[in-house]
């Protein structure tokens, strides 16, 4: 073990290797930044290269080209509310306010600090934690999938503030909205009124394009806001680099709520088929929950953004583990990668382990570097990436509207995409106008499909009473407990304020 | 209010839709779905006529719209730029209409000459470098240079 670890960091630190991860960590970056461009299509584009290179620095670039995209897509989440990658969705909450607070630099602070070391320290977890991973994966079936997805679903309502009944409304219609199209299992084609562009549905980032980025330039515009940051330098206690650090400050200053988020997201994203979606939304919720000052989350509060981001990262090397031990992909990501290994002639599975020990200690702490990389590339980059949130609206609108429309049709190739997206812009201003929760709507969208297959299976195998094994009714507690938990809370407030 | 009862409609519509689907398999989740967001719109609703709910900020001001024209304009003449961009990507491709549609925007809302094609041009080569040069999108030509 020793002999392999040595080997590995041998390799790692030798020019080349360095080299191809420096480029593969800015492309990454550069990739969760813009939107419509994910680390799936920038893996997409190397794949068909990756033979020219030797093995071990085709596998590192694939995993530098994955490895930092979440925190590039952190940025566009912070500055103009449009998550870079769907698992940015609930630093939008916290890190867009900060910005209008004129706390950008901050809340990026955090961001990649948290993100940093979320993705680089869950690493050495997981190699510990090898031997024990089998038997909880192998535990969690269809039907523990379905529960833990609509349970994911509904922290996110439940963190609606206005109304949890808006936000499980928000899930369910965004459930709805993700079968649109042809239904694999049954061939029946649902609500395509016709029309061939509907066949397949809609996908994430036009989404996630109209319902946040759109509609977000739009109520700004109607507002009449001279910039996205609606406080002026001079009113900022901090500026620049000074404000950067002091989000780094607290994430040290919340190291509990990091290493909790952390862990719950190298945890859930372990479990293959449920990822980040559900991780970052159950972090963001134990942070509110947890919280001093719960009533702050979604106005701008520092722990909103280190929760998620803490997250989303430590997800990515339980994805990898999962997927480099055991040859089953966590994600349509590590399908790819699945893809990518057998092109070069390895074999995911138990013998990876065994047989390619250095590479697989190689590609881990890869990431670990790559992390560190990224994320000091965005630490020094965010004072000139914030200029952009003191800009006259009248460039960052017609700019972000030309780029939103770019995108809308880089992801289809259709214009009608992007008629689908001013559609969902609108349809998300009205959404905000009336509180309800586009978070929501975009969780119950990226879950529906998942939440159908599972539960169709759960049934086809189990029948309708599915829900009563064990695990099943343990994660069932935990949701009911989670919902009723702040109106427990709020009557035994009550009832001390009554007695005092 | 009215936006509840819509999303009420909208919600029995897909209900009775789905019924028609002609396995379980496929009527299943839609109808549940549907029956979640139909229940959870009644209980606003009624939440709303028995007045427990609070009129949230913005909610008034939303549902009272159409009584402030101003909006309306405003949001008539956002959308008149949206469609005009649209349009123009159909018509002359995107090459041609997100420069146009930059300085158009850009005059309209009375910023100097100099300013508007330096803006323009730089977007639109930047767009270019990024998307057609590094990621490789073909953009269409548009109806006129097809």
């Amino acid at each position: 073990m020793i002999e392999a670890y040595k080997e590995a960091l041998h390799f790692l630190c030798t020019p080349t290797a360095m080299g191809w991860m420096l480029i593969g960590t800015v492309v990454s970056i550069i990739g969760g930044i813009i939107p419509g461009i994910t680390a799936k299509i920038t893996i997409v584009l190397f794949i068909p290269f990756i033979l020219l290179f030797p093995r071990d620095i085709a596998l590192l670039i694939l995993v530098a080209l994955q490895s930092a995209s979440v925190t590039g897509g952190s940025i566009t989440a912070i500055l103009i509310n449009i998550p870079g990658t769907n698992i940015n969705a609930a630093t939008l909450l916290d890190g867009f306010p900060m910005t209008r607070k004129g706390e950008g630099n901050r809340a990026i602070g955090a961001a990649v600090t948290a993100s940093m070391m979320g993705g680089a320290i869950p690493v050495f977890l997981a190699l510990a934690m090898i031997p024990l991973l089998l038997p909880i994966l192998m535990a969690f079936q269809a039907p523990e999938m379905a529960i833990l997805v609509i349970g994911g679903m509904t922290c996110v309502a439940m963190l609606t503030p206005e109304s949890t009944t808006r936000g499980l409304a928000s899930a369910a219609l965004g459930v709805l909205i993700s079968l649109v199209g042809y239904q694999g299992s049954t061939g029946v084609s649902r609500f395509t009124f016709g029309s061939m562009f509907l066949y397949d549905g809609f996908s994430i980032a036009t989404f996630a394009l109209g319902l946040f980025g759109l509609a977000e330039m739009f109520d700004m515009k109607l507002k009449g806001e001279k910039s996205i940051t609606n406080i002026t330098l001079a009113q900022t206690k901090l500026t620049g680099l000074a404000q950067t650090f002091q989000g780094a400050r607290d994430v040290w200053h919340h190291r509990w709520l990091w290493l909790r988020s952390t862990l719950i997201g190298y945890v859930v994203g372990l479990i293959p088929g449920i990822g980040g979606e559900v991780a970052i939304w159950v972090a963001y919720a134990q942070a509110k929950y947890t919280s001093k000052n719960p009533e702050l989350f979604g106005t701008g509060c520092v722990e909103g953004v280190i929760a998620p981001e803490s997250a989303n990262n430590a997800k990515e090397s339980g994805a990898l583990l999962t997927t480099m031990a055991f040859g089953i992909p966590g994600s349509g990501l590590m399908a790819l990668f699945i893809g990518a290994f057998l092109m070069v002639g390895v074999v995911p599975g138990p013998k990876m382990l065994t047989d390619h020990l250095p590479l697989a200690l190689t590609l881990l702490l890869g990431i670990v570097i790559c992390n560190v990389l990224g994320g000091i590339i965005c630490f020094f980059s965010a004072p000139f990436l914030t200029i952009i949130t003191r800009i006259h609206m009248d460039y960052v609108f017609s700019a972000i509207l030309c780029v939103i429309f770019i995108a809308a049709y880089a992801v289809e190739e259709s214009l009608l995409n992007i008629v689908v997206v001013v559609g969902l812009g609108v349809f998300g201003l009205i959404m905000k106008r009336f509180k309800f929760s586009r978070p929501a709507l975009l969780l119950g969208f990226v879950l529906g499909g998942m939440t159908e297959l599972y539960t169709l299976r759960s049934i086809r195998l189990y029948g309708t009473l599915f829900f009563m094994r064990p695990i099943c009714l343990i994660l069932i507690a935990i949701i009911i407990g989670a919902f009723c938990y702040p109106y427990i809370k709020r009557l035994l407030l009550l009832r001390t304020q009554k007695q005092v | 209010m009215y936006f509840l009862f819509l999303m009420f409609l909208l919600a029995l519509f897909i209900f009775i839709n789905s019924l028609s689907f002609p396995y379980r398999d496929a009527r299943l989740v839609p109808v549940l779905a549907s029956t979640v967001i139909m229940a959870m719109m009644l209980i606003e609703i009624i939440r709303k006529f028995r007045g427990q709910v609070k009129v949230l900020p913005g909610e008034e001001k939303a549902e009272a719209g159409n009584k402030d024209k101003g909006e309306w304009s405003k949001l008539a003449r956002l959308m008149g730029w949206v469609g005009g961009l649209l349009v123009g990507i159909y018509v002359l491709g995107f090459m041609f209409a997100i420069p146009l549609f930059l300085l158009a925007y850009l005059k309209s809302q009375g910023r100097s000459w100099l300013i508007a094609v330096t803006f323009s041009v730089s977007i639109t080569a930047t767009i270019y470098v990024i998307f057609v040069i590094a990621a490789g999108i073909m953009f269409p030509a548009g109806l006129i240079f097809a």
